[in-house]
């Protein structure tokens, strides 16, 4: 939510003052900030569009009982609407006061100087750190959602989402987003507008990251953008929801790193290649009895905290970046056991969580907290079966990057002996099997795909969340072994992983310190082997391309069931006359019909019309 | 990591790379991937790797001339994930391209089973693309 407020001088508006929050709760459908279960936007919670909510430094009342008669917990959205008019004030005291010492007419030069020369550097450091030229790239995001607790009907089982980029820099330092082949909006949370996708697009993996708050203004090509879809395109469409938009055009410069990531690397400054492996975790949502008897509900924003991707000189960061901006941070647990009905049983860190590479991903974070109170519901947004486009988590479309494992879960709750010791007054450790909770295989035994809600906690109930790692960077067959950690006890959070992982192992002197390096593959089939060395499983990619187009391939689709690439491709179409000529170019005779009739459906019904007809279609080529 | 560059740093980088090459093609633009350069040849410029293997015309894709890993099952990625949760293999694959003379990692891509290949290519010098699926 972000206030703004004029300022003006001697009866003149001489600038606007702005302050954001995000907010905990928003009192949609399920509890939190996100809402990752709205599907719709009827069941996003408060709705405030543009609008006027006070006048003369106060916040109207009216605006103020609507917040408290539509969210579960309106203290925090009232007190950030407060401290962001607040601060919205002091900026316009302080420009004003600026303006009195400088005279208006300087003022007003001045400040369209400062907006201009952002403007000119952010040009300026496009063309030294990058190479003109045309970027692709290319991630996807897909939630398993069928038969989740909380899904409404109108959603598709399983979604996947194409996303394609297409980035040009032009030689005069202009940056140009192209979205097209990507799919129109659907029925779910993660809806995003085309003004979004860009500036999320730019902000998170731009080299001149630095000139983002020197007031320099982006533009996104409104045609491309509109052309691209893959968004609401209201006015045309607005049922679907856009709570969690972050879930997916966070997951944009995924693809968008790739280009970015490859640019400065050509002008030797690789050292400003950006960490495109953003660390937006999938984020806890809850909401309940408070513990202090009241409504609550809130989006847990530790999430800010997971493992960073390496960069182009150095590993990821363990649990300890944020991708959006620099002055987040995962917060106190002393702070947060203030807001929820929840007590950190601890926070850890998971050795070889990263991805692997000659740089390794920053590890994740897992969380373990007890409920303090009955009537619980705890879930998590933001979780695309796709590791490599997990909201911008582990990204391997950037130059050899290996994504990170799929540490992020979310543990079944399961009862503990919490309440019985605090009772006591008793001392408790800092994991859950200390509290009786059970292993770590039956707490981990949930989905771990898609958004999840669980059923609601009772006192004591334990819930587990582990936050992303990022993803490497470069081949692991160039990695320093002793810097892995193979002999360097100060590295445990890697210890061991060098044999394991990379199939590197050391020789050792009589006194076991690490000595020379001998390269060995793991397995047979293990690809990181000795430089110069035959590379067993490889293939020529034009014959790995004529086997996804013969039998290999259909088998694999066949197997996890054909709609979902069908329905890709097909809304992709209805929105890409390009991606529809490159599909009729490349794609099956046996399938092409398929498709087309889909696309027939799509341009003469609605979404819903093209889910029957994909069952229809489906059912056909069961039949013949 | 943000100080002051050399403004000739472009050019100290690109004759550090040419030492460490074991051709004699002048590098017009190094580091498309690391160890992946853009040498230029008497009659013609390539992509070329740093073992001497050439991928072909800089405006093609390079990819039609690697080799390529698939890891498309559970056992394939457990190699490279041997202690924690997995993608879905039905659902994503790793996609690993190398040079085929020396081995060397080029690229990793994570996709979709099925995605389609053109859009998994940067041309820094041109918008011809080459579709390979």
């Amino acid at each position: 939510m972000m206030d703004v407020m004029p300022i003006f001088h001697s009866g003149k508006l001489v600038g606007w003052a702005g302050a954001v929050c995000h907010e905990l709760e928003a009192g949609g459908i399920t509890p939190g900030g996100d809402v990752a279960l709205a599907q719709e936007r009827f069941t996003e919670g408060l709705f405030v569009c543009a609008e006027k909510i006070g006048e003369n430094d106060e916040i109207r009342r009216d605006y103020v009982i609507r917040c408290e008669r539509n969210l579960r917990m309106p203290i925090y959205w009232v007190l950030d609407e407060k401290a962001k008019v607040a601060s919205c004030i002091d900026m316009r005291e302080s420009v004003k006061a600026l303006i009195d010492e400088i005279g208006l007419d300087y003022w007003m030069q001045v400040s369209k100087e400062f907006i201009e020369e952002g403007r000119r550097a952010q040009l300026a450091r496009t063309r030294q750190l990058t190479v003109p030229g045309i970027y692709r790239g290319h991630t996807f995001y897909g939630h398993v959602t069928k038969g989740k607790p909380g899904y409404q009907p109108l959603g598709d089982p399983d979604w996947l989402y194409n996303i394609p980029i297409e980035m040009e820099i032009t030689t005069d330092g202009k940056i140009i987003m192209d979205f097209e082949g990507t799919q129109p909006w659907g029925y779910h949370s993660m809806n995003c507008t085309p003004g979004r996708h860009g500036r999320r697009h730019v902000r998170d993996a731009d080299p001149a990251h630095e000139l983002r708050r020197a007031g320099q203004r982006r533009r996104l090509d409104g045609d491309r953008a509109e052309a691209a879809a893959g968004h609401l395109d209201q006015p045309r469409q607005r049922d679907g929801g856009d709570g969690d938009v972050h879930g997916r055009c966070c997951c944009r410069p995924t693809a968008c790193s790739s280009g970015f990531c490859r640019a400065p690397s050509w002008r030797a400054v690789s050292s400003r290649r950006p960490s495109s492996a953003r660390s937006t975790s999938p984020m806890i949502e809850m909401g309940g009895t408070s513990q202090y008897g009241t409504l609550f509900g809130m989006a847990h924003f530790e999430c800010a905290a997971a493992g960073s991707g390496a960069l182009a000189i150095k590993d990821g960061l363990d649990t300890a970046y944020v991708g959006w901006n620099p002055e987040s941070d995962m917060g106190n647990i002393e702070v947060w056991e203030q807001s929820m009905p929840m007590l950190y049983i601890g926070r850890s860190i998971v050795p070889n969580s990263g991805g692997a590479g000659k740089y390794r991903g920053g590890c994740s974070l897992p969380v373990d907290l007890a409920g303090q109170q009955d009537r619980i519901i705890c879930g998590w947004s933001r979780r695309s079966i796709l590791r490599a486009s997990s909201t911008m988590a582990a990204c391997a479309a950037a130059i050899r990057r290996r994504p990170a494992r799929s540490t992020a879960r979310c543990a079944t709750p399961t009862s503990s002996s919490l309440p019985r010791r605090s009772a006591a007054g008793a001392p408790h450790g800092h994991q859950p099997s200390s509290l009786g909770a059970g292993n770590a295989a039956r707490r981990r035994a949930c989905d771990r795909r898609g958004p999840y809600i669980t059923a609601p906690h009772k006192t004591g109930d334990v819930f587990t969340h582990s936050y992303n790692g990022g993803g490497g960077y470069g081949d692991v067959l160039e990695r320093d072994p002793v810097e892995d950690g193979l002999g360097r006890r100060e590295r445990l959070p890697h210890q061991g992983g060098g044999r394991g992982v990379f199939g590197i192992v050391l020789d050792e002197d009589e006194e076991g310190y690490p000595g020379r390096r001998i390269w060995r593959p793991r397995s047979a089939t293990a690809p990181t082997i000795a430089p110069g060395s035959p590379v067993a499983g490889a293939m020529p990619v034009s014959e790995w391309i004529a086997e996804e187009r013969g039998t290999r391939r259909r088998r694999r689709l066949r197997a996890r069931g054909e709609e979902d690439v069908r329905q890709r491709h097909a809304s992709s179409r209805r929105a890409s006359p390009g991606f529809l000529r490159f599909l009729e170019g490349r794609c099956q005779a046996d399938l092409r019909g398929a498709w087309r009739q889909s696309h027939e459906l799509l341009q003469q019904g609605s979404h819903r019309d093209l889910v029957a007809g994909h069952a229809a279609l489906a059912a056909d080529a069961g039949a013949s | 990591m943000s100080a002051y560059k050399d403004d000739d740093r472009f050019f100290k980088y690109v004759a550090a790379l040419q030492d460490r090459v074991g051709w004699q093609d002048p590098i017009l633009l190094p580091g498309q991937r690391p160890s992946l350069h853009l040498p230029e040849r008497p009659s013609e410029r390539v992509t070329k790797c740093e073992c001497g293997h050439s991928f072909g015309d800089y405006r093609k894709n390079w990819k039609l001339g690697a080799h390529i890993i698939v890891r498309d099952s559970e056992e394939a990625l457990r190699e490279i994930y041997p202690n924690s949760d997995l993608p879905d293999p039905e659902w994503m694959e790793i996609r690993e391209f190398i040079c085929p003379e020396c081995g060397t990692l080029h690229e990793v891509e994570a996709a979709a089973p099925g995605l389609s290949h053109r859009r998994t290519t940067s041309s820094p010098t041109s918008k011809d693309s080459t579709e390979i699926g």
